[in-house]
């Protein structure tokens, strides 16, 4: 003779033994872990002692605020052009061949060291010994290279100039 | 036929679009919005990004039909400058800020096109629109500002749903998507079925439950997320670098967010699909075009209606029953009293002394279980689900005339037919997915529509024809049909010779079913019943659907034996877009009698008093088996009156509720010694428990449903069951281990192979055979091979033939003196069933809080009540009080009660009877009669603001891309190219 009825009685260990289970089930999860655990401890020593958990705890807290400081100040003109031309210097080391540059970088070194022996003997060098250096085949080399750069760059300005 | 695509040479069939042609080939073409094959779409031709070069013209691949030696190419610079056009366009309209989008999921079409296109720049700057987003719906909302206009959703509004909401209006100088005649979302007559939002090709439709959720970032408080956006846009040296790092975040999120497939619990017409989730979190359901029955549709319990799955009053512990309250237990404590209180009644009153009931919304694996534990272990065949309250009167009328109890096709089969009757049934509500395929074929394809309800439902709005007969007179005017149609000369004569027994006895029991004699009846005029035999003679294949309408009354085996008949008559079985369509209510109303839980049959329908059959399962089984059929859910709450049933073992049955004459059915439970009830809710019926158990829910384990098709679908587990509930299956293997029996089933798979081995129909069914999207359509032979449609050869008699069935009128139920108004009763769209569960979502509650008594306006007159006016039904077995809708739905004095609620105030079986069908036992539900007593005149409606009943719906055909080629800012594409004017980043052409 079973009347219906709605009444459940929860058995109410809740909060503590609720609690408890967690602490058991935790403890256990530690247990099994212990090496890493150890490890992760003496990080977060290590973290505090320099002072590194207080300042990411103050960026924690005010994470909201300072991301829209942050965010403000990159929606900038100035940083716009900043990381803009990061991507385009990027884009531009990128396009050159490695190669080429290589040769070109170690030309330039080999002229740097050149220059910088050549100021060291603080020998004046006379108009007519300069022009003489236009008979030597590395200088000739050197300055018809330039030339080339020079044409192509002014090649590209001229289209660019055309296209806008 | 052969067409070349850039040179390669591919096979291509005749009608098929280039888009489509190259999509089957393996070839990727661009074509946002012609991603429409797949979605069963239209085709719409409003994104602009699928052009292609047809010889040496530019075409929309998606449009143009592949010709035998059709030169395409995709490659030329002209080609490659229309897609880029067309991007273009889109971009006007769509931020590209993936990395932050809910929608980055790696199945983002506008994200995928544009980086396929290699789109590097903004050609035309985005610019919002002048509209806000719509949160107005509690389960989508629309951002007009992301909206690429490309009508995908307008076009599964229109077309696919047929739910007529959604348009493109172009006449604005800057067009959107609007909700009805351009009101809120909320407030339209959107059903919320989510078709508009699951084919939706970025994030301007998007589920609520994803947004914020879905991506890493994408929860950033509005104030950075800006700001961040602004300085991506302005800084961004091409779109190469956010597609790359939003690729990158869009793997990242498949390590947290699973997608598993699924089967659908909300009714028969089992649609599949994927369910996303985060932990416990339901993120949204993703229907997908490779899903058998429903591809990309769904309705709104599907889609949205799984709130319950995390709700507080799950049941997470077992309960016992001590004095007058229930106490938790563990299981094993709950498991050693049930064992212990089911072998005592066992021994002390016999196998007979117990009952079991099994559940239609639970898997075939826990209805085989089931029904062994009752056999083997209790050497009873007293076991029963729920198909005994709605359908088993068909199952019964198929089994009598054509040789098995289930559709005779599938979803496709109704899509093809040229002529659909729906008698006593309203699929626009109660089998959503499934009535869109009628309503599409209705709309686009010239499919007759015959609907036959005592309410002018949804469907019978769009109908060619619909009749409203006396209720319960259904046998007389099919009979009367199939007689004058043979009386014409219209029966399909050698169909009959060579392919069905019985014939002359049946055309002499139609003698009395003369047009007059039926007219007098049902109250059809003779004329509309001669319109339908003309349209069933001028129809090449007819389908006939039905439901609870005709099988929940006193003759209802006999209705649906009559509706065989008829489709006999006419030799409308076996061939495609033919055949008799009881359509299934639950989930697994099909595949709960399938597999064996019915006191009189084995799994696949084979008697329990055959010795040869039982012979086999006590093999198997290792023990005898009792060979008398038991009794039914019927006869168990009769015998349980009677003294004769002590035990009942209850699972996934609201039946306390459901059942007709429920006074009578709490009575009975009250009388029970021992009673478990085991439930995903403290429901009911489980107040009456001795023992209440946790059961976890579709979602949270593993199983197959068979579906209204036959069609067997695997679902898979998305998460761990909620506290300590267990799935039905390892709750009685865990018993029937108790009780000694030794199962050991380490998972259903296990179940299906042994139930396979048994039943010959299920020969075949293997989990291998059912992995992804693959479903098996029964009966399945040995070798794999399925049966989508049935009868193409033989019948299932034994001699191959069908057989003519004569049936008589049952007249209906009369409750009596002074009961003046009919009682109908049924389901609508938002909850289920009882709504134990639906309840529970607060967007489904949001639109539908409670149930409603609908009222024809003659009787609101003559009563002088209006809408909000509260009133008491008293039938002679009860009484319920709700408030009043007035409508057009219903006509003169038939009263219509949704059937969905928890309360019994409410409840219709309060006022339903305990007669039934006399060859089944299904409860008459359906014949009933009431008197209505004001109790207040006036008051709130009970149908709410939010309701799509109240909406207003702007049908219209597809989305309508000519008025966008109209605008006087729209150029084509080929006409801008060909001039080559380029004029990059100046133009300003409309999408």
């Amino acid at each position: 003779m079973a009347k219906a009825i709605r009444q459940i009685e929860m058995q109410q260990s809740t909060a503590e033994e609720m609690q408890q289970k967690d602490m058991e089930r935790i403890l256990s999860q530690i247990a099994d872990n212990k090496q890493a655990i150890t490890s992760m401890l003496e990080i977060v020593d290590q973290l505090e002692a320099t002072g590194v958990l207080d300042i990411l705890k103050g960026f924690l807290s005010a994470r909201e605020k300072i991301g829209t400081i942050a965010v403000e100040q990159i929606n900038q003109p100035n940083i716009h052009h900043t990381i803009k031309n990061i991507f385009y210097t990027m884009g531009f080391v990128g396009h050159l061949e490695p190669e080429k540059l290589r040769t070109m970088l170690e030309s330039f070194q080999k002229g740097v060291e050149t220059a910088s022996t050549h100021a060291e003997e603080k020998e004046k060098t006379s108009t007519w010994g300069l022009v003489k250096s236009l008979r030597d085949p590395h200088v000739v080399l050197a300055l018809s290279t330039m030339v080339s750069f020079l044409k192509g760059m002014g090649n590209e300005l001229e289209e660019k100039g055309d296209s806008q | 036929m052969t067409i070349s695509i850039n040179g390669q040479e591919i096979e291509a069939s005749e009608g098929q679009s280039i888009f489509e042609a190259a999509r089957d080939n393996d070839i990727y073409m661009p074509g946002i919005c012609a991603s429409q094959p797949d979605l069963g779409v239209g085709v719409i031709q409003t994104c602009d990004t699928c052009f292609v070069d047809v010889n040496g013209k530019l075409e929309r691949s998606c449009s143009t039909k592949v010709k035998q030696g059709m030169k395409v190419s995709d490659n030329s610079d002209k080609v490659k400058e229309a897609q880029h056009e067309g991007m273009s366009r889109i971009l006007e309209n769509h931020e590209l800020y993936c990395t932050v989008c809910d929608n980055n999921n790696g199945d983002c079409v506008v994200h995928n096109t544009a980086e396929h296109l290699q789109v590097n720049h903004q050609k035309y700057p985005f610019t919002p629109k002048p509209y806000t987003a719509d949160n107005s719906h509690p389960f989508y909302r629309y951002e007009p500002d992301q909206c690429i206009l490309c009508g995908l959703c307008v076009e599964a509004c229109q077309d696919l749903q047929v739910s007529e909401v959604l348009s493109i209006d172009w006449d604005r100088k800057e067009p959107r998507v609007i909700w009805d005649n351009d009101v809120t979302i909320d407030q339209s007559s959107c059903v919320s079925c989510g078709h508009c939002v699951s084919v939706c090709p970025c994030n301007a439709l998007m589920e609520k439950s994803m947004l914020g959720e879905a991506g890493y970032l994408t929860k950033m408080p509005k104030n950075i997320l800006e700001p961040m956006i602004d300085v991506t846009k302005e800084v961004e040296p091409g779109y190469s670098g956010i597609f790359a790092i939003s690729n990158v975040e869009a793997s990242m999120r498949e390590s947290r967010i699973n997608k598993t497939k699924t089967v659908c619990t909300y009714c028969g017409v089992g649609c599949t699909f994927e369910v996303w989730t985060k932990g416990r979190d339901i993120l949204k359901v993703q229907p997908h075009p490779e899903a058998p029955a429903n591809g990309i549709s769904t309705c709104v319990k599907g889609k949205f209606g799984w709130d319950f799955i995390n709700s507080e009053e799950r049941l997470k512990t077992p309960l016992i029953r001590k004095g007058d309250k229930f106490v938790e237990a563990t299981w094993d404590e709950a498991l050693s009293l049930v064992s212990e209180k089911l072998q005592g009644i066992h021994q002390q009153n016999g196998s007979d002394a117990l009952g079991f009931i099994a559940s239609s919304k639970c898997t075939n694996e826990e209805n085989f279980l089931m029904q062994k534990l009752a056999r083997q272990i209790f050497q009873t065949n007293n076991i029963d689900n729920c198909s005994r309250y709605c359908q088993t009167p068909a199952s019964a009328g198929l089994m009598r005339t054509v040789g098995i109890g289930g559709d005779s096709g599938t979803i496709e089969d109704i899509a093809a037919a040229e002529l659909i009757i729906v008698v006593g049934a309203n699929p626009e509500e109660s089998h959503p997915v499934l009535a869109t395929r009628i309503k599409r074929a209705h709309k686009l394809h010239d499919q007759k529509l015959v609907v036959v309800d005592l309410r002018k439902n949804g469907l019978a709005e769009r109908a060619d024809l619909h009749l409203h007969p006396k209720p319960g007179t259904d046998l007389v005017w099919i009979s009367a049909v199939a007689k004058y149609m043979i009386d014409q000369g219209w029966e399909a004569k050698d169909f009959l010779k060579e392919r069905v027994n019985n014939v002359d006895e049946y055309l002499n029991s139609l003698d009395k079913f003369t047009l007059e004699y039926a007219e007098s009846v049902t109250g059809l005029t003779q004329e509309t019943m001669k319109k339908v035999a003309e349209m069933i003679h001028e129809s090449k294949a007819t389908c006939i659907l039905w439901a609870m309408g005709v099988t929940q009354h006193m003759g209802g085996t006999d209705t649906s034996t009559s509706i065989a008949n008829l489709l006999l008559v006419t030799g409308n079985f076996g061939k495609p877009g033919t055949g008799a369509y009881p359509l299934r209510g639950h989930n697994n109303v099909q595949g709960a009698s399938d597999f064996g839980t019915m006191p009189n049959y084995f799994p696949g329908y084979e008697a329990v008093e055959d010795d040869t059959i039982r012979g086999r399962y006590e093999k198997a089984w290792g023990t005898k088996l009792p060979k008398e059929p038991g009794l039914n859910n019927h006869e168990i709450v009769a015998a349980i009156h009677k003294g004769s049933v002590k035990g009942v073992y209850l699972f996934g049955e609201e039946m306390g509720l459901v059942d007709s004459n429920i006074n009578y059915v709490h009575e009975a439970f009250e009388k029970l010694d021992f009673f478990v009830v085991q439930d995903v809710f403290f429901s009911k019926t489980a107040q009456y428990a001795d023992v209440v158990l946790p059961a976890a829910p579709s979602l949270e384990k593993e199983g197959t449903f068979t579906n209204t098709e036959r069609r067997i679908q695997k679902l898979n587990k998305v998460m761990e069951p909620l506290g300590d509930s267990k799935p039905d299956w390892e709750i009685f293997q865990e018993l029937a281990n108790k009780l000694g029996a030794d199962w050991n089933y380490q998972n259903p798979g296990e179940i299906m192979a042994e139930a396979a081995s048994l039943a010959p129909v299920f020969a075949g069914v293997d989990y291998k055979r059912l992995e992804g999207w693959d479903s098996l359509v029964w009966p399945v032979d040995k070798g794999g091979q399925d049966t989508p449609l049935l009868y193409e050869d033989k019948f299932a008699f034994p001699d191959g033939k069908a057989k003519l069935f004569p049936v008589d009128w049952t007249p209906p139920y009369e409750a009596g003196e002074g009961y003046d108004l009919h009682l109908n009763n049924g389901r609508i769209l938002e909850h289920f069933h009882e709504g134990n569960m639906t309840y529970q979502s607060d967007g489904i509650s949001h639109k539908v809080p409670n149930p409603w008594l609908e009222v024809s306006p003659e009787l609101a007159k003559e009563r002088n009540i209006e809408t909000g006016a509260l009133v008491r039904l008293t039938s002679p077995y009860g009484k319920v009080k709700l408030r009043v809708w007035v409508t057009g739905q219903v006509k003169g004095k038939e009263l219509y009660l949704p059937m969905n609620t928890r309360k019994e105030i409410e409840a219709v079986n309060k006022l339903t009877s305990s007669y039934h069908d006399k060859d089944t036992h299904t409860p008459n539900y359906k014949e009933m009669q009431v008197k209505m007593e004001v109790l207040e005149t006036k008051g709130e409606s009970p149908v709410v603001v939010g309701n799509f009943r109240l909406g207003n719906p702007q049908p219209q055909i597809g989305v309508r891309v000519a008025d966008k080629w109209e605008r006087e800012d729209f150029t084509p594409i080929p006409e801008l190219i060909e001039k080559e004017v380029r004029t990059d980043g100046q133009s300003d052409t409309a999408n």
